[in-house]
């Protein structure tokens, strides 16, 4: 099977997807579109995987009518949504967002539309070229990949009636609790190949990486401008540990996704208020859990952010309070449901949350953890070192850092501001992790630093563009444009 | 200011695609792949093992049940090592050994079978000098 093709298979998936994230949400701001179509690969994956692992269970493992019972659990879906599309949500595009935006965008002298989507293009091409050509020298991914991401998807594609070995108790240190997503996505395109083909999670990595970098663009220009788009793209390119990671065919690349299209969802919310978008927002939260536990924190951060905004949008009534958090509970059910179901079935509790729960008040309060920690995260994001994500000729976390201490915030909307709350709390949740691991400290940071802090690079350099203070360089910008269009 | 905005925004691309072009021409083909290697090896083992395989062991990689130091240690000099597991590891690791499919594996590859872990587990192999 060749990449192609499993682009092919998942035509399905995604149409699916995209019908229901367009009778969610119906903005048709700029990058309106990309966006939907990348929240609708991930919505139709996620649902995919869903009915695939009831399937499992109804089936007795055997996947041979697996893609029929796809088709039918997906058109009845359909059916269903559109009767419910037709019974509650009936709003009309935000038009008035849609010519806030236009208005907002700065016309360059060197960066015309066509140049900037050239290079977007340009970038988009090398990207693919080098993430395919680092995943071709090693077809199997890196240690995780082959011990446990496809190492369980090749017991359930294999086992047929045994396909509970793949949580067999002899296998415990394969961390028998991580959610399925990624590994049923992959059986599904074994499925279709008819054989465990390495080409699928191999181009799953490519695929999640180019979407990663599509949906930054698409979410920067629906919210910001084309140029900070593109310089998104280049920011995120510039990263070479997110390239390399792309090709280990890991599940933090599709996290990483989950987590940006949340992001990017909520920050639309905040501006339209659109019911159907907190559904959306929902349904990507609840699919975060279902991809790796770290989701599961994503996703109480994502609750925790939609109830701050429901006490701060000015809703017409009571009803449309009601109305709007009762959408976003039906968004988050799925991915919510599936993963508690998983959870409470496999009988393994995570490692770390072990370390937690047996952690003595006095791991917390270890000064020199704690320290390491933070030096090791700080050593790899802002200064040279033999861990630094970036290259060490272009560090560009020092840059927007240095960028945002000279000029500070200065979101568009106030309620931006919530969007840090996902990133720090993430980022608290990892140092907790760290903190009250009961591996050796050193090893664990060494082994996962920087796959953690890639989980949440694509949504910071969103929220960086967002929330960061431009007005120097845009406004400025703007009004020579205005002086010359007048004058 | 729009000038320098648009410099910025120009030098961003320059580094993403010396990056990136950087990441292509570094690009080593030959590299040899020693896991895909130890992953083919199982395979053609399980295929040999004919109704056996329905059991998903041909999967079965980890670097479980065998001291993970030597493991490291043979990763970093680049010796593949593999861990089987399975239902019936005792009949697997017999099956492993004995098989003709290891052993024209083996053959085929240039390869020996340096050694079987008496815990029944793993198999570790050597590539033999030319």
């Amino acid at each position: 099977m060749t990449l192609p093709l499993l682009f092919v298979s998942l035509i399905i998936p995604f149409l699916y997807g995209l019908t229901i994230v367009s009778l969610a949400w119906n903005g048709r701001q700029n990058g309106a579109f990309l966006i939907k179509c990348v929240t609708g690969g991930i919505v139709g994956l996620g649902f995919s995987t869903i009915s695939m692992f009831a399937w499992l269970f109804v089936s007795g493992g055997r996947l041979n009518f697996y893609l029929a019972a796809e088709a039918v659990f997906m058109a009845a879906t359909i059916i269903a949504a559109v009767g419910l599309k037709r019974r509650f949500f009936s709003c009309k595009p935000d038009q008035m967002h849609e010519k806030a935006v236009e208005n907002s965008v700065p016309q360059l002298r060197i960066l015309s539309r066509k140049i900037v989507l050239s290079l977007v293009f340009l970038l988009l091409t090398l990207q693919f070229s080098a993430v395919f050509l680092a995943s071709n020298n090693s077809p199997r991914g890196r240690w995780d990949a082959w011990a446990i991401w496809n190492l369980r998807a090749r017991h359930i594609f294999h086992g047929g009636s045994n396909w509970t070995n793949a949580f067999s108790e002899t296998m415990t240190d394969s961390h028998l609790d991580y959610p399925l997503f990624l590994p049923l996505a992959v059986v599904r395109g074994w499925i279709v190949a008819g054989h465990d083909t390495t080409a699928v999670p191999m181009g799953y990595g490519i695929l999640f990486s180019l979407l990663t970098t599509i949906l930054l663009f698409a979410g920067i220009y629906a919210q910001s401008n084309l140029y900070n788009g593109l310089a998104a793209v280049a920011i995120l390119n510039s990263t070479s540990f997110f390239i390399n990671l792309s090709s280990w065919q890991y599940a933090d690349i599709l996290v990483g996704l989950i987590f940006l299209a949340t992001s990017i969802s909520i920050s639309i919310y905040i501006r339209s208020s659109q019911p159907g978008l907190s559904f959306l927002i929902g349904l990507l939260a609840g699919f975060a859990a279902w991809v790796k536990n770290e989701g599961l924190v994503f996703t109480g951060l994502s609750v925790t952010t939609m109830l701050i905004i429901a006490v701060f949008q000015k809703y017409n009534n009571r009803k449309s309070l009601r109305f709007t958090t009762t959408s976003f509970l039906c968004g988050l059910l799925p991915g919510a449901a599936i993963t508690l179901f998983f959870k409470l079935w496999v009988p393994h509790t995570n490692d770390l949350v072990q370390g937690i729960q047996s952690a003595q008040l006095a791991t917390f309060l270890q000064p020199g953890r704690a320290f390491e920690i933070i030096q090791y995260f700080a050593q790899s994001v802002f200064f040279p070192s033999p861990h630094h994500v970036f290259p060490h000729y272009f560090p560009v976390g020092s840059m927007l850092l240095v960028y945002l201490m000279l000029k500070g915030f200065k979101p568009k909307a106030k309620l931006d501001y919530l969007l840090l709350l996902p990133i720090l709390g993430m980022g608290a949740a990892y140092f907790l992790a760290y903190l009250t691991t009961p591996r050796d400290l050193t090893w664990h940071l060494q082994t996962s630093h920087n796959r953690l802090f890639m989980q949440i690079w694509p949504t910071i350099i969103f929220v960086f563009f967002l929330t960061a203070n431009f007005s120097g360089a845009q406004n400025q910008s703007e009004h020579l444009t205005k002086t010359e269009v007048h004058g | 200011m729009r000038l320098k905005y648009e410099i910025v925004i120009l030098a961003f691309c320059l580094a993403a695609a010396h990056l990136l072009l950087t990441t292509i021409k570094d690009h080593d083909s030959t590299k040899p792949d020693y896991t895909s290697a130890f992953i083919e090896c199982f395979k053609q083992i399980g295929e040999g093992l004919g109704g056996q395989t329905k059991i998903g062991y041909v999967s079965d990689i980890s670097d479980k049940g065998l001291d993970s130091q030597f493991v490291f240690l043979c990763q970093h000099a680049m010796v593949p090592v593999l861990v089987g597991r399975s239902c019936d590891e005792e009949t697997l690791i017999g099956n492993f050994v004995e098989s003709k499919n290891l052993k024209k594996f083996l053959k085929n590859n240039n390869y020996s079978l340096a050694k079987t872990f008496s815990c029944g587990l793993s198999l570790v192999l050597l590539k033999k000098n030319k």
